[in-house]
This record gives structure tokens, C-alpha cells and sequence, in this order.
């Protein structure tokens, strides 16, 4: 009976102690770093399938697809040490999400600058070397071709001198047409630092500088034919700007 | 010997009480579910190389949805017609059909077959349903089923079987209080819970690769054709799938009217004229006739087009049927093309139309 009561005295202890309001627990340091891969043909805001589009050469065009990885993208600190954040990126223009790179846990420091490949690193450029997503196996590059995965996708229409409406087809891929590229930015990374860059491709770099790329004259697909895929690979230098 | 007053009053209330709540239970509704009862969740068994399948978020497989589903593709009852899902869908061609569907506006569809929709994004030859899980819903309609749904929905409250198997697919207690867009969406949800557990991957190319038979050398060399810039059959059906998943324009014509004008009359975008979706090729030499109104009876014939009858000059025509050196045709000798064609049907699953699981349950 003694034991009762005592039991009943604590009991409203207990349940005042259960109330008691939680302590948050320091949340870990972010150091977030995001990038937005925003798309333009020189200067002219990125929209599907309206032929509005003209390039160096001179041709009217459209585009119904932008799909493309990145690999082994890369943090550049002001010693030229290097800080991988991510291994490899698949990249629709067409999905916003797959836009939006946000990497976490950035070291604190003084960085000069951003590199990646525009395609897969040899590593990654193996067939069923990535998961088997729906993006991943429509840019695989079958066994019997070498295997592998596209690097880029670029599609869509041009009109041609007679003004009939073609498809085309910028089929990049094979570890020799791996584009790297290296974009200098200067920023710093403290303790919860949040920042937030713009990367930019210019969709018409990929047909001039320094080649002057003509739908008519090259022709509408680059694929097997190492001499074109080179030129969009040249071409390939330039077309990000941070 | 008789027991004490006192523990015989006791005796005869517990009696009693026991006596009351018997009778007050053989009263409650009969109801052969538990109320907390759920329907049993069912996880697909993904071929190896596949990707990931589309599962809508508002149909969740479960084992009692799908055999709903398997009773409702093969039963009558939806129809006054006396038809059914496989009046248009047999088995023997891969869940397809050899005589085309005539559409009320007068075009002439081949029937598309029911293979790995669990990985389709879009359906229909002009992805005119983005939604796998919506796209039977016009099965009801007067071209279809010409469903009386007051009148389904007392054929189904009376079944013997139906109101229990909604109850255990959907938890519904009685059918009649559904509206008829409900239930519709209900038999729906159930038929594609069974149309994504209709898997192909047991093929001969499928075992090739994963070296349990072997081609022979003119399968080798149509493979060859396939998956090379020779016959750059893959940029449209790659593999796994064995399809893009995407719209093209292969070139059928050269003028575009009508029906044909496909994936446009959806979108109403120029550039999309001429375009179709991109089927698989699984189980390709079951499901003749080919192309979207089925004007090809044969492979050979689809061959022999890509081959040398493209009309190069589609507008919208895809890039990869008029490349450098391509645009007049493959140019494929005669036994390139039969090897092409003996590799389409190392496609062939007959496992998968032999699978009982998907046969009628009646």
C-alpha cells in the first residue's frame, strides 16, 4: 500500500518530465555550394521545339533535346588542390532538377575556380558502369560500338536551304571526345556558408568557335564520323560560363 | 449436491453475459475481413539490366489488385458487348492482335501490346495518355465496351465474387457507393496493377547475354546490323527495353494527313508531325501487322522500307533515317536483311505468353 502511494506521488513527475520541451541538437555545418545550369543560344532564352534559333553558319533551328553528363566535377582551392564533389551528373535541360547541382559539406576555404568534364570519365564511360535509370540506358552506347554512354544528346530540327524542316542529331560520345572544361571563379567557403552560382551554357558556342559548324555542309548527325564529332568537341571548350 | 446460493447467482449472471454478447455477435454484419484489414503489398520482380518501373503514387501494386485486375481483363462483365480486354489483346501476339482496331473517326490502328508498360512513360502511338494508370478508362466508351455503368454496377454488387475482391483490393465495403467515375477508376487502377506484373525478359537475346544459348552467326550479324551504325536500329530500341521511349518520324510518307500526322494532333506543335511512339520490339514477330496503322504484314517488308523505302524528305523525318550515307536507304545486302530479321526474333519470349499467371483465371 506504502509502495502505491509512492508510485502516485511520482506519478506527475514523470509526466511533467515527459512535457519538458526537447533540445535541439546543433544541426551539422552545411557549407552548401549550388549550381544552376541555365541555357541560352546567344542570349536568347532556351524553349523547345520553336524554330527561332539561328547559328554562326547561318541556320534556322530548333531544339527538342539537351541531355548530357557531367563527370568529376570539382572544386578548385587557391593552393590548386582540388575538392571532387561529385562523380558523374546526368543532365536534361528539359528537367529542372537534373539543373540544380547542390553539393554539401564544402571544406572551408579559398577556392579560384570550378572543373568538370562535359562527358564521362573513363572510369564511368563502361557499359552498365551506371545505375540502370531510364536516362541512363537511353545514352548507353550499345556493346557492339565500343559500349559506353553518349557524352551529349543535342536534337532537334533546322530548315534547310529550300526551307524543308530536317531533324538533327548531335551524338557525342567516346573518352576521346571527353570535353573538360575549367571555369575560374573566386569565392570562399566559411562555416554555414550557402552560395549559389549560375552556370550557363550557350547552346550556339557548340556551333562556332573555333569551328564554324553548317547544318547544310556537315550535315544533321555527327555520330561515327570522328572528323565532326571533333569539331563539337572543340566547340565544346566554351560553352559553359560561370 | 447443490452448489451455494450465492456462487450459483454468480454462475448464472456470467451465463448470462456471455449468453447476451454471443447473440449480440451472431448479429454484427458478416463481414469476412477484419476492419483493419490491408490489402497485401506486391513488389515487382525487376529483370536484371532493367530500370526502375513507373509505379503511379495513387495505385500501389497489391497482390489483391492484381488479381482483380487479371479477372476484369478477361471477364465480359465490363462490356455490353460481351467484350473484354483479350477481344483485342491475344495472348499468341504478345497481348496484341492481328486485325487492326478501326476507330470511330475511320482510321486504322494496329493494336499495341500489352509488354513491360511498367516502363512506358506515355501510351497510345501518339502518347496521347501520359498515364498508364488513366488510359483504360476509355475502354469504357461506346468504341470499347459501350459500358452501361448503372447496370455494371448491380452486375458487380450481385457477383459472387466482386464485392469481396473489392473489398480486399480497395477496401470497399459495397460497390454501389462508389460513383460511377470511381468505380471506373477502380477497375482501372486494378487491370493496370495487372498489366505492370506483364514482364518480357526471358528471351533468347535476353539469355544470350546472360550466356545461357548462343547465336548462331546470321543472329550474330543481324544483331550487328542492329546495334551498329550499319543498321542504327538502336538509337530507338535499345536495349534493355528495346525502345527510346520517345517520338520519331521513320519516314512512312511523305505527305502527312490525318491520323498520320501523329504525335502533332496531341501537341499541335509543327514539329511533331509525322511522329510516333517508338515501340518496344520485344515479342516484335508476334505482334504483325507493323507501323502505327499496320501497313506492314511482315518484318521482311519493314526491313526492306528502312532499307530503301524512306521517304527522306517527311518533314519532321528523324535524323538518324537520313545521315550521311544513309539517305537513300541502309543499303543491307539481301543477307543482311534476313540476318536483321532473325534477330528480331531472337525477341521472341514465348515464356511470357505462356505464362500462366497472366492467363484467364476463369
Amino acid at each position: 500500500m506504502k509502495a502505491l502511494c509512492y508510485l502516485l506521488f511520482f506519478i506527475p513527475f514523470l509526466f511533467t518530465l515527459s512535457c519538458k520541451k526537447d533540445t535541439p541538437l546543433p544541426q551539422p555545418k552545411v557549407n552548401e555550394l549550388q549550381l544552376s545550369i541555365q541555357y541560352n543560344i546567344d542570349n536568347v532564352s532556351y524553349v523547345t521545339n520553336i524554330n527561332k534559333y539561328i547559328n554562326q553558319a547561318g541556320n534556322h533551328f530548333s531544339i527538342s533535346r539537351v541531355s548530357y553528363y557531367l563527370s568529376q566535377i570539382k572544386l578548385i582551392k587557391s593552393d590548386n588542390s582540388s575538392v571532387l564533389v561529385k562523380e558523374y551528373q546526368y543532365v536534361d535541360a528539359d528537367n529542372t532538377s537534373s539543373n540544380k547541382l547542390i553539393f554539401n559539406s564544402i571544406p572551408i576555404g579559398d577556392y579560384i575556380g570550378i572543373k568538370f568534364n562535359i562527358g564521362l570519365d573513363s572510369l564511368h564511360n563502361i557499359s552498365d558502369a551506371l545505375p540502370t535509370t531510364m536516362e541512363n540506358i537511353n545514352m548507353a552506347w550499345p556493346q557492339m560500338m565500343g559500349g559506353g554512354y553518349h557524352f551529349l544528346k543535342m536534337e532537334g530540327n533546322f530548315l534547310d536551304s529550300l526551307g524543308q524542316s530536317f531533324g538533327y542529331a548531335m551524338h557525342l560520345g567516346t573518352n576521346v571526345c571527353l570535353i573538360p572544361i575549367m571555369l575560374n571563379k573566386k569565392f570562399t567557403v566559411s562555416a554555414d556558408s550557402k552560395l549559389s552560382f549560375n552556370l550557363v551554357m550557350n547552346i550556339n558556342e557548340w556551333y562556332k568557335n573555333p569551328n564554324i559548324f553548317d547544318f547544310n555542309k556537315d550535315g544533321n548527325y555527327i555520330m561515327g564520323n570522328m572528323m565532326l564529332m571533333k569539331k563539337i568537341t572543340e566547340n565544346g571548350i566554351d560553352v559553359f560560363t560561370l | 449436491m447443490f452448489l451455494p446460493y450465492k456462487i450459483m447467482k454468480r454462475y448464472i449472471i456470467v451465463v448470462f453475459i456471455v449468453v447476451v454478447f454471443a447473440i449480440l455477435y451472431s448479429c454484427k454484419k458478416d463481414t469476412t475481413l477484419p476492419a483493419d484489414f490491408k490489402a497485401t503489398p506486391y513488389t515487382l520482380k525487376i529483370p536484371a539490366r532493367f530500370p526502375a518501373p513507373i509505379i503511379a503514387i495513387d495505385n500501389p501494386m497489391t497482390v489483391e489488385g492484381i488479381k482483380l485486375g487479371r479477372m476484369f481483363y478477361y471477364d465480359p462483365i465490363l462490356s455490353t458487348n460481351g467484350k473484354s480486354c483479350v477481344t483485342c489483346h491475344f495472348r499468341e501476339n504478345s497481348y496484341s492482335s492481328a486485325p487492326l482496331f478501326l476507330a470511330s473517326n475511320g482510321a486504322k490502328i494496329s493494336v499495341i501490346p500489352h509488354i513491360n508498360l511498367a516502363w512506358n512513360p506515355d501510351f497510345l502511338w501518339d502518347g496521347s495518355e501520359p498515364t498508364l494508370d488513366r488510359e483504360p478508362l476509355a475502354d469504357f466508351g461506346p468504341e470499347f465496351f459501350n459500358t452501361n455503368m448503372s447496370e455494371l454496377i448491380q452486375k458487380l454488387k450481385n457477383h459472387p465474387k466482386y464485392p469481396i475482391l473489392f473489398k480486399q483490393a480497395f477496401n470497399i465495403d459495397d460497390i454501389a457507393t462508389l460513383s460511377e467515375k470511381d468505380l471506373q477508376l477502380k477497375i482501372v487502377y486494378a487491370i493496370t496493377q495487372f498489366l505492370r506484373t506483364m514482364i518480357s525478359a526471358d528471351s533468347k537475346y535476353d539469355k544470350m547475354l546472360k550466356r545461357q544459348v548462343n547465336f548462331t552467326p546470321e543472329e550474330m550479324d543481324g544483331m550487328q546490323t542492329f546495334m551498329t551504325e550499319r543498321g542504327d536500329c538502336f538509337h530507338c530500341h535499345g536495349d534493355p527495353l528495346m525502345t527510346s521511349n520517345t517520338f520519331n518520324n521513320n519516314g512512312l510518307d511523305s505527305v502527312l494527313t490525318g491520323s498520320n500526322l501523329g504525335r502533332y494532333l496531341v501537341t499541335l506543335n509543327d514539329f511533331d508531325k509525322g511522329k510516333f511512339s517508338s515501340p518496344t520490339l520485344r515479342n516484335i514477330e508476334l505482334t504483325a501487322p507493323f507501323m502505327h496503322d499496320g501497313r506492314f504484314t511482315t518484318l521482311e517488308e519493314v526491313v526492306e522500307f528502312y532499307n530503301s523505302g524512306v521517304h527522306w524528305n517527311s518533314p519532321n523525318i528523324d535524323p538518324i533515317m537520313t545521315k550521311p550515307a544513309k539517305k537513300y536507304g541502309l543499303g543491307l545486302s539481301t543477307t543482311q536483311k534476313a540476318n536483321l530479321v532473325k534477330f528480331l526474333k531472337t525477341l521472341t519470349d514465348t515464356a511470357y505468353i505462356n505464362n500462366k499467371d497472366f492467363m484467364s483465371p476463369f
